[in-house]
């Protein structure tokens, strides 16, 4: 069964505006607690054919708030060290 | 920056269609909650968790509420630390109304007094203190 190791999730201010403006009420921050604390996270490693290799993450905010993620290994080489880059969140 | 997956709005279930879950691996992790009083009202936040708010009239029933949250939203492997953030106002037997700020307000004065009529040297300093002072007022008037 493959796994996904998820110790520090990191994020741009960039990415943090967007998600901010584009897919209230989430915001960067919630999007990282509820993946690093909440119960019922989903993960798995997807080939996309332009971002390339990724997790893609289904949580819930502590609000209620489900979501789909989309994070990338910081190191694509060693992708059990466990940090990301988060590069978008929305709600679903 | 790349808008990955991004399309339009679409339900859980159908986000989740041939999705499967990989074993998900987290390390230890810790949340603090922290309870505040403020004019007996009573209110659960996190600094680790953006959004989460509990109120009640009463810590216990705080503190039941905000367990309620927490049991149905987090991961039970994350360690939840409980801070009391501001002690609430408590009355005192002898001090009924006054909380402690105030308490040691007042006593304070009452503790330097009784110390000056108990302790040797604040004693010996009041006399002389007062002695300085008689001198000044008998020299002040020619009597020496």
């Amino acid at each position: 069964m493959p796994r996904v190791v998820l110790a520090d999730v990191r994020c741009t201010d960039a990415v943090a505006e967007h998600i901010r403006d584009k897919h209230p009420p989430l915001t960067a921050r919630k999007v990282t607690q509820a993946l690093t604390y909440a119960k019922n996270v989903a993960a798995n490693w997807e080939d996309d054919p332009v971002y390339g290799h990724q997790v893609a993450a289904f949580a819930t905010t502590v609000e209620g708030v489900a979501f789909k993620a989309y994070l990338h290994p910081v190191n694509p080489n060693d992708p059990d060290e466990g940090s990301f880059d988060l590069n978008t969140a929305f709600p679903v | 920056m790349p808008e990955s997956g991004e399309g339009n709005p679409v339900s859980w279930e159908d986000a989740r269609v041939g999705f499967k879950p990989a074993e998900l691996v987290r390390g230890e992790r810790s949340l603090t909650v922290e309870y505040r009083c403020q004019d007996n009202h009573w209110t659960a936040t996190s600094p680790d968790l953006d959004g989460f708010e509990v109120s009640a009239s009463s810590l216990g029933q705080l503190k039941t509420a905000a367990h309620a949250v927490l049991d149905d939203w987090l991961d039970p492997a994350v360690r939840v630390r409980e801070e009391l953030v501001g002690q609430p106002e408590q009355p005192r037997a002898g001090t009924a109304g006054r909380s402690v700020k105030h308490r040691g307000y007042y006593w304070a004065p009452v503790k330097a007094a009784a110390s000056v009529l108990r302790g040797k040297r604040h004693r010996k300093s009041w006399r002389s203190v007062s002695e300085k002072g008689l001198c000044a007022d008998l020299g002040s008037q020619g009597i020496r």
